[in-house]
Parts: structure tokens; sequence; C-alpha cells
């Protein structure tokens, strides 16, 4: 089979065609979506530009701090385009198996030598980085159901091999399943000195301004 | 004031070009990969993530760099979601069924298409479906132009053979066979 044969083969069962209606640029809802975006600040972005040019690493980070000002945005957005349905092609998506997790070791004491004071810029090169919530617990091992990766990543489940005295170094008595928590590594070992801990909104925001959330 | 030497409009005014440029070919990379009821928020996000990172946006490539963006918000939906399947699953203990769609399927390309792994069948689409080349490609994907050729023409040789193999073991095929244009230039 040639590959135009291939391609058109593909592209008259594509579920989306080119030709197929959406929300055209020119409508109302689009105006207002980009109205609300361009009036959320940009200084986060613009001042890690020279930091990160890797489209990969680019497009990770999005975070939780986007998210609710996409919801805004999509508020102010307001009206809903009528969406049709895609079909089985993307019915069958929801069977794509799930990545191996990531494995990451914990000590008692630090990846970083000494406890740094607490710096964005440093938090920002800190890979990998992400959100998730503890759903297994063993005495040496977390799993971890990653909820978004900010950076460095894109397992679906992250399990930290650990050693006694790791909860403190994260800032918690205890690791508690149920628990969401905002973990970032160096060379495979998770980094403490608030660096890594609970999902508190002060942590998540200096993530998102880490990450260009 | 002088919208020359503006740089707040001058940002704007790049905005709303790349805006104008990628917005309807976005909503349609979405639509193609989510559910209905997940598309606003994801190309939402996207659009955002493009003004918030506009000064990284290649001029040459607004389009594969933007369905790049598209492709992270997506596979963060897609964690969050299966997060919430997995926890109904558990609360409901339901066997799962697959939704289904008037949508007409080429019966043996789907079937070839479930063969592939994940990684292939995503380049597939995005040669077919976006009408990307192998350059475009890679900078949806982050990889090197290089490897996305290569990785290509093996797909393209395993979706071929997993056709082969569909059509012997009877799969009817309804499809029709249409040229449609490429994505960027509609």
């Amino acid at each position: 089979m040639s590959d135009d044969h291939l391609r058109d083969r593909m592209s008259a069962s594509n579920p989306v065609p080119p030709s197929h209606p959406v929300d055209p640029v020119t409508s109302d809802r689009a105006r207002s979506l980009m109205e609300g975006i361009m009036s959320t600040p940009t200084s986060e972005s613009t001042s890690e530009t020279n930091r990160e040019t890797n489209s990969e690493a680019g497009d990770t980070r999005n975070g939780t701090g986007m998210r609710r000002r996409t919801r805004l945005v999509t508020a102010i957005a307001a009206a809903l385009v009528i969406l049709t349905g895609v079909g089985g092609f993307i019915a069958s998506r929801g069977s794509q198996p799930e990545s191996p997790p990531l494995v990451l070791s914990a000590e008692g004491g630090n990846a970083l030598a000494s406890c740094l004071q607490f710096d964005v810029d440093i938090l920002a090169d800190m890979s990998p980085a992400f959100a998730g919530t503890v759903t297994e617990l063993t005495d040496s091992v977390a799993t971890i159901d990653v909820d978004k990766w900010y950076t460095g990543g894109d397992a679906d489940t992250v399990e930290i091999q650990y050693q006694p005295g790791f909860e403190a170094l994260i800032g918690t008595p205890n690791l508690e399943v149920g628990q969401r928590y905002l973990i970032t590594a160096t060379a495979g070992t998770v980094n403490g000195c608030g660096y890594s801990g609970p999902a508190t909104a002060d942590l998540e925001a200096a993530f998102d301004q880490a990450f260009g959330g | 004031m002088n919208h020359q030497s503006d740089p707040d409009q001058q940002r704007r005014d790049r905005f709303g070009t790349l805006f104008a440029e990628v917005y309807e070919p976005v909503q349609r990379y979405v639509r193609r990969r989510v559910e209905a009821t997940a598309v606003d928020d994801v190309v939402s996000d996207t659009m955002l993530t493009l003004w918030r990172r506009l000064d990284e946006v290649p001029v040459e490539a607004h389009l594969p760099w933007s369905y790049g963006v598209a492709r992270r918000n997506i596979a963060n939906w897609r964690r969050s979601n299966m997060r919430r399947v997995r926890l109904l699953r558990r609360v409901a203990a339901e066997p799962r069924h697959p939704e289904t769609s008037g949508h007409p399927l080429d019966a043996e390309l789907e079937i070839a298409l479930t063969m592939l792994d994940g990684a292939d069948r995503e380049l597939i689409e995005l040669w077919a479906w976006e009408q990307l080349e192998p350059a475009e490609i890679a900078l949806v994907l982050g990889v090197s132009p290089n490897a996305a050729s290569v990785r290509l023409h093996r797909a393209k040789k395993r979706l071929a053979g997993n056709l082969e193999i569909a059509g012997k073991t009877g799969g009817s095929s309804g499809h029709s066979h249409g040229v449609q244009s490429k994505e960027d230039s509609s």
C-alpha cells in the first residue's frame, strides 16, 4: 500500500476533517476568549522565556493556577459551542494502556547537600516536578497518582522509595493516603527543604510561578 | 498612543495573529482526541498557554508548536480523567462499556489502528489527520526530525501490515477514499 493510499484512507476516517465546522475565529465567543486571555498577566512567562526554550519542556508547564484562570476565561467566554460526537476513534482511546510508573528515591536526608533558602528560580530548574495524590503506602514505598506534570515526565503514577525521616524532610509528620503532594526531584531523588511537600496553596502558587502555570 | 512603540500592544497584536492562525485547527486537533465535554477547557488552556509563552512560539512553525501545547494539555486532562474513571469504577464496580457513536468507520482500518501501540498511532494520526510532515511532527512530539521521520516510516509499515491482517480476518471495509487539504492551509 502506497503512502498516498494509506494517507487517503486515514483521512477518509478522520473523525473531524479539516472541513468540519468549528467555532470560527471571528465568532463572539472566540473574541471573548481572546480578550479574556489577553487580560491575564504575563510577567511569569516573560521572565522565564530565556531559561526555557525547549518546546517539549515548555508545553508541560500548565499549572493549577492557569486552570483556575482558564475557568474564569471560559466563564467570560460563556457561549457554548455545540459539539458533535467524534466517533469510535476517540472512544477507543479510553483503553490506552497507562505508562509505567516513574520510580524515585527519597532519603532520610536530602538530594540537596544542605537546605538552600527556598527560591522559585531554583525550584524552576528542578525536574521532574509533579502534583499527585498518595494512593498506596507501605513502610518504604509511596505510590502517587499523578494529576499534573509540571515538567520532566508523563507517567500516570510515581513510586517513591523512601527511608525513615523522609516525611519530616518534606514538612509533614506522616505521609497519608488520599493526601495530595507537590514533588520535585533532582537526579532521581526527591527534594525536601520546601521544594516538595503537601499541596498547600502557597506551594502550589510557587510551582505555578516556577513552571509557568 | 503610538501602538508601534507600545510593547503591550505589540504583544497583543502578535497574539491576535497567532490566535487567528491556530484557533480553528487546534479545536479540530483537540476534538479528534478528547470527548466533547472536555474540548472547550483543553482549547482554552492551550490558547492561554500560547499567550503566556508567546515569546517562545517559533515564527516558522506556529501550528505544530500549538499542537504540541494542546497535546500536553490533553495528556494532563486524560491523566486527571483517568483518576476520576478509576474512582468511579471502584465505587460502582461495574464493567466498562465503550462509547459508541454514529460515525462511519473503516472497520479494517480501525482494527489495524487498534493493533498499533499508542506512539505509532499518534504519529500516523498527526501525519494523516493533521497532514503534518516529519519535521512538523517532531515539533509536536519534542523529538528530532530524524527520529520523527524514522518512527513515522516504521509506523506506516506496521499499519500497512496490520491492514493486510485485518483484511484477511474479514473486517468489513466501509471506507471511502477522499483527499483532504492540509489543515494549516485551510
